[in-house]
């Protein structure tokens, strides 16, 4: 695994009497595609803009690159979606990235074309936001987003009023750019989207972080295994007979096996005669684990 | 301020295709043109009339304020407007997200509200001078003053516009202004008057408090010291508002008051705008 892209440490923010951000402490390594999940108000975005100094966090620091967020150098390679913006109107993405790459002292315009057409909106990059639908715009916003080589992308909420096509090009995006290093930090309530490009999660609840890791070892074994097999009612008779509990399904059955008794359940199938496709531990889906993790309602 | 550039850039190319900016400064051109066709029509009804300098006293007294007033609304609602729409519509969050500090985005953004409102302060204040100017035939009093004083009065306006904006909601911050630009307006004359009197003829209380209205807002001095260097040199009136005691001409220390405070209360929004959530 990379050195951290970014270390929050104690980072905590507070609203009026709202306790928006528990003292948070998380590192994000480089490379990583990095979801934050929870419930409306657990404190994802309040977390993004407490790194990039959006709001003045109570405590704590977040280092980008081991420099110390509040130093505008250290976010010369970060870009940031927010979760809503209005554009000026009468600008158009050329204008508004020419403007951008002002600011950074960096870049051509030929990057934003470039996002642009994997976006498929290269006819928008000329076209006021005010003649633009809400998803157009959003599209053109992930193109300034990636536009150049960003060390780290913070997205909030990505998908917001994209069509399953855009979609599709976003999550290819997504993958390219950390085969490229960036570090990708994604806020999303949809859990597919996030299942398909993350490796890596943070599960908050009411400002805190309560989980956070590879989402392939967040995930639990739900106590079943599964084989498929042409012949689920021999096989289910089979293992009743084991003193199992079988439930068929599609295409297989089901047992409740624990982990560590597994081994044996498949030397018993194999040991069946009875032909199967495969077999497996049953994992939670990220909706189980966000449920198991993050739900309960919002802060 | 790495970056104040391009965001100053940033903001004037923001501005110059808004209709909130474009329609007024479209307006505005039409108040010099209105002066002009005052001035026509004086000039081809008594053409003896219009070469006397008490005619252009008379007509200054007239334009003048009405162009303060016409600034003064559009520097209100572009100040008040530019910063917390930036706020609500997420754009400053998107800047300052960039390798920029607080600082320069304010000053960036401070600086292009700015130069429109002097823009539109020009036009009212440089376009209905020029006319009187080119129509009336008479010598200034000051004409540095005509022209410096208009831009000094601009940058009090926006200051206190701008702090007052970033403290409470856009509609109420518009008319606190309006009320204290009012307010001080009332006491600039009040203090004239006061001065012209001799002492102990005028309460001493509202001698304190119209001084007092000065330093809280020195705008109004800056307009009444731009219409004194407007104002004819020779003209019959000003001799005898002269010798009825009434300065004609703020003291200059009250410009360098007027800057210096309009620089610490930009600083004081600054302050005030690196201490916001930009949620």
């Amino acid at each position: 695994m990379m050195p951290a892209a970014l270390r929050v440490e104690g980072l905590s923010k507070t609203y009026g009497r709202l306790r928006a951000l528990e003292p948070l402490t998380l590192d994000i390594p480089g490379g990583a595609v990095f979801a934050l999940l929870g419930s409306n108000g657990a404190g994802k975005s309040t977390f993004m803009k407490s790194v990039l100094t959006l709001v003045r966090p109570d405590s704590g620091t977040a280092l980008i690159g081991g420099v110390d967020s509040r130093i505008p150098a250290s976010r010369e390679h970060v870009r940031y979606l927010p979760e809503i913006i209005r554009f000026p109107g009468n600008l158009t993405p050329s204008v508004m990235h020419g403007m951008l790459l002002r600011v950074r002292g960096r870049g051509t315009q030929a990057d934003l074309m470039e996002r642009c057409e994997q976006l498929s909106c290269t006819e928008l990059a000329n076209r006021p936001f005010s003649k633009m639908s809400r998803g157009q715009v959003q599209r053109t916003a992930l193109a300034l987003a990636f536009a150049g080589e960003p060390g780290m992308l913070f997205l909030d909420e990505p998908s917001n009023g994209l069509d399953p096509e855009a979609r599709i090009e976003l999550r290819t995006m997504v993958r390219e750019q950390a085969t490229r290093g960036s570090t990708i930090v994604i806020n999303s309530h949809l859990l597919g989207e996030v299942e398909a490009v993350c490796g890596m999660a943070a599960f908050m609840k009411r400002g805190a972080v309560v989980a956070s890791g590879e989402l392939s070892a967040l995930v639990r074994h739900t106590g079943r295994a599964r084989i498929e097999t042409p012949s689920p009612v021999e096989m289910a008779s089979f293992l009743r007979r084991s003193d199992l509990e079988v439930f068929e399904c599609d295409h297989g059955i089901e047992a409740t096996v624990s982990e560590e008794a597994f081994p044996g359940f498949v030397a018993l199938a194999a040991g069946s005669g009875i032909p199967f496709t495969s077999v497996e531990m049953r994992r939670e889906s990220l909706e189980d684990l966000f449920v198991r993790l993050a739900g309960g309602g919002a802060a | 301020m790495k970056g104040m550039a391009a965001l100053f850039e940033a903001g004037m190319k923001q501005m110059s295709k808004n209709r909130l900016i474009t329609v007024p400064v479209g307006l505005a051109l039409l108040y010099p043109l209105l002066v002009t066709l005052l001035l026509t029509g004086i000039r081809t009804t008594d053409p003896g009339e219009a070469a006397s300098p008490d005619t252009a006293f008379g007509v200054i007294f007239m334009t003048v304020p009405m162009a303060a007033t016409l600034a003064t609304g559009f520097i209100m609602i572009l100040g008040s407007s530019l910063l917390p729409e930036e706020i609500s519509a997420g754009r400053a969050g998107y800047w300052i997200a960039q390798p920029v500090s607080r600082n320069s985005y304010f000053s960036g953004m401070t600086a292009a509200s700015f130069a429109v409102c002097c823009v539109v302060t020009s036009i009212l204040f440089y376009g209905t001078s020029a006319a009187i100017l080119a129509f009336l035939p008479y010598r200034p009093a000051a004409i540095v003053w005509a022209f410096a004083c208009p831009l000094f009065w601009t940058a009090a306006n926006l200051a206190l516009v701008t702090l007052v904006s970033l403290l409470i909601p856009r509609i109420a911050s518009i008319i606190v202004c309006l009320a204290v630009a009012g307010v001080s307006n009332f006491l600039g004359s009040v203090s004239q008057v006061a001065d012209a009197v001799p002492q102990g003829a005028f309460s001493e209380t509202v001698r304190v408090i119209s001084t007092a209205g000065f330093f809280i807002f020195p705008a109004d001095p800056m307009l009444r010291l731009a219409m004194a260097g407007l104002r004819p040199a020779d003209s019959s009136i000003q001799e005898m508002i002269t010798s009825m005691g009434f300065a004609t001409t703020p003291p200059a220390w009250q410009i360098a008051y007027a800057v210096v405070w309009s620089a610490a209360v930009f600083w004081l929004a600054a302050a005030r705008f690196r201490r916001t959530d930009l949620a």
